[in-house]
């Protein structure tokens, strides 16, 4: 084989292919003294291992040979991306038929030259093609020379840049309170600011590779390095709370924050900072706790006070369906009185199931009993409820529904949520009337309620749903600022939304989005 | 006269101000402060509808679901759970969270049976129906 191994002279434009030996000669020797390179091969295949390692100006080839002929080296050619646009010519013995001309241009010959060959003519030909060839050689060389020399401008000013903000973001690491470290794309450390040194005690030498990792605690580490390998490559800031042993062998909680840096597009490493954040952290879980704590109490006291409310309510009402011959005989005042007893412990009752869905809300602990019912009808029975306190304060409710007002909602969440607005719009639209529509439109339904009292100052319409809030002074309105958040949670427990919108002095309108589940 | 609605908390005073509650609205009302004792009553007198507490000392409301599921003769009993507790009922006929609102309590035993006498009875005054 290694006879057969093709040397390509340096330079070579011009590529003659013939299976004579004889007639390789003779071409090239018209070629002589005219300043051009010329390679030859006697085989189809050994043309083509010259082509694939060399780009030539031209490749003059017989039609006829042995094993591979000049079709079928040329379609070869014109086959590979390199190759596909070098100019062949082919040579052929003269009176060559019409159909073997098609041919030739058909597997994409640029001409053909009869044999024997004329050798002005030949002449004349390749010094076209090789002029061709030169300039574009030349034109590519320039265009490369320009990308380099380009290339060398944008690098060289590039390096300063990195060592200017190399030194400036040393310089600001070292300036900061915070612990300060880099590492590569692997997620090894390779950088740490003195601050790491003095906060932990160790020396350069110990916190080299992982020796850094002895000094965060023992319990934090392997959440970190898995969270390290977890967001390797990642485009997302790396955030966790870890403690780190401080030179007086205190652990301190630490927040541990890092952004990914990239290069050309590739990630290159975290940038990361830590800092010491544990009186702010103790602090924080103490508070925490201690929410925790007052909204379990909350909830625990909430729910055993329900036991004796349910108690004397039942035995109130004992009490008033039996004693109803002692109420006759002038003593009816008594009635009044046993009655108004029921009515504040039912006060108590609501109040107290309040404070327990105001706790269970703030423990996500607000679920839904979805069922299929007829919104409309449960706005009524909502309404019910609630009818003798609206005549009491002189407030004549109507109720219009429009449209399908079927869905998939908590039954009694929902009226509990219609009965908070009424009472809302009751106790601070007196003496008015109270507009109620519930209307269903494809995919959801709507109610609305409607008051015409004082209104809501603008800036108040969002705060009014806020726990514990009211639009007004305490000493004027009783209640504990609750109905309106609850009734908030409730709509947002079922995807929906409420908004209040107002015109102050002229009422107020509120407005529940409800999906139909 | 046979039970029609038993009362089954661990609560006495609760339990008993249901009972009055019911008896009062014409019912007859028998009561058990567990549920082992609302098996054992369950089983000598089959009520129509039982009306039962969800946490409970021995065997609790699940427990008694569960047990009345197995027994035949108290499968197809309605179950009217009291709870306090929203959205952790087991699939019982029916829920009337705590605490209990009268008219919710005779809305949902009158579904399942109507009382022996109608009209309220008056404790302590004999009437021709009693006689």
């Amino acid at each position: 084989m290694k006879a057969q191994r093709t040397i390509v002279p340096p330079g070579a434009e011009i590529l003659l292919v013939d299976d004579r030996y004889q007639d390789l000669l003779a071409i090239e020797e018209l070629l002589t003294g005219q300043g051009y390179t010329t390679s030859t091969a006697t085989t189809g295949a050994e043309a083509l291992r010259q082509v694939l390692s060399h780009d030539f100006a031209v490749i003059l080839c017989d039609v006829m040979m042995p094993d591979m002929d000049g079709f079928e080296l040329a379609s070869i050619i014109k086959q590979r991306e390199r190759s596909r646009h070098t100019p062949i010519i082919f040579m052929t013995a003269a009176g060559a038929e019409m159909s073997f001309i098609y041919r030739a241009y058909s597997v994409g010959a640029v001409d053909y030259l009869n044999k024997p060959i004329d050798p002005d003519v030949f002449k004349a030909k390749v010094a076209i093609f090789v002029a061709l060839f030169r300039k574009d050689l030349r034109i590519r060389e320039q265009a490369d020379a320009l990308r380099i020399a380009d290339r060398h401008e944008q690098q060289d000013e590039a390096d300063d840049l990195k060592i200017v903000t190399d030194r400036r973001y040393r310089n600001l690491a070292e300036a900061i309170p915070q612990i300060v470290w880099t590492t590569n794309e692997l997620g090894v450390v390779t950088y740490f600011n003195q601050r790491w040194f003095e906060y932990t005690g160790q020396l350069a030498s110990e916190a080299v590779g992982d020796g850094w990792k002895r000094a965060v605690h023992p319990e934090d580490l392997p959440p970190y390095v898995a969270k390290c390998e977890s967001s390797l490559g990642g485009a997302e800031v790396f955030e966790l709370e870890l403690r780190l042993r401080r030179a007086d062998g205190q652990y301190r909680w630490h927040l541990c924050r890092a952004v990914p840096e990239h290069v050309d597009a590739e990630f290159s490493g975290w940038i990361g900072t830590n800092t010491d954040f544990d009186d702010r952290k103790r602090a924080l879980d103490a508070a925490r706790e201690a929410v925790a704590v007052r909204d379990e109490f909350l909830s625990i006291a909430s729910h055993e006070l329900r036991t004796p409310l349910a108690v004397l309510d039942l035995r109130l009402h004992s009490l008033e369906s039996n004693l109803t011959d002692v109420f006759s005989d002038g003593r009816e005042h008594l009635r009044t009185k046993l009655h108004s007893v029921r009515s504040q412990g039912q006060r108590l009752t609501s109040l107290v199931n309040s404070l327990l869905d105001v706790t269970r809300i703030a423990n996500g602990r607000l679920t839904l009993d979805r069922e299929t019912f007829d919104l409309g009808e449960s706005v009524r029975e909502g309404f019910e409820h609630i009818a003798d306190l609206a005549r009491g304060a002189g407030c004549e409710v109507g109720i219009e529904t429009d449209g399908d007002l079927v869905g998939m909602w908590d039954r009694r969440r929902l009226e509990q949520l219609v009965r908070n607005l009424l009472s809302n719009a009751i106790k601070y639209a007196p003496d008015a009337p109270i507009q109620v529509g519930v209307v269903g439109v494809p995919d959801r339904v709507t109610v609305s309620v409607r008051d015409h009292g004082m209104g809501i100052e603008a800036a108040d319409v969002e705060r009014v749903f806020g726990r514990f809030e009211r639009a007004v002074s305490a000493r004027k309105y009783s209640g504990l600022g609750m109905g309106l958040y609850i009734a908030r949670q409730i709509a947002i427990a079922h995807g929906g939304s409420i908004h209040a919108t107002s015109t102050p002095g002229a009422g107020a309108t509120f407005l529940v989005e409800l999906p139909r589940g | 006269m046979s039970t029609q609605v038993l009362v089954v908390d661990d609560d006495d005073d609760l339990r008993e101000a249901l009972a009055d509650v019911l008896r009062d609205a014409g019912y007859t009302v028998g009561t058990a402060a567990n549920g082992r004792e609302a098996m054992t009553a369950m089983r000598e007198d089959p009520p129509l509808v039982v009306l039962l507490d969800l946490m409970m000392p021995m065997m609790n409301g699940w427990e008694v679901i569960a047990a009345m599921a197995d027994d035949p003769a108290l499968a197809a009993i309605p179950v009217c759970v009291v709870s306090a507790m929203s959205g952790s009922a087991p699939a019982a006929a029916h829920v009337l969270s705590k605490p209990v609102s009268v008219p919710a309590l005779l809305e949902a035993v009158g579904r399942y049976c109507p009382p022996d006498a109608p009209g309220r009875r008056k404790r302590g005054v004999v009437t021709p129906a009693d006689a």
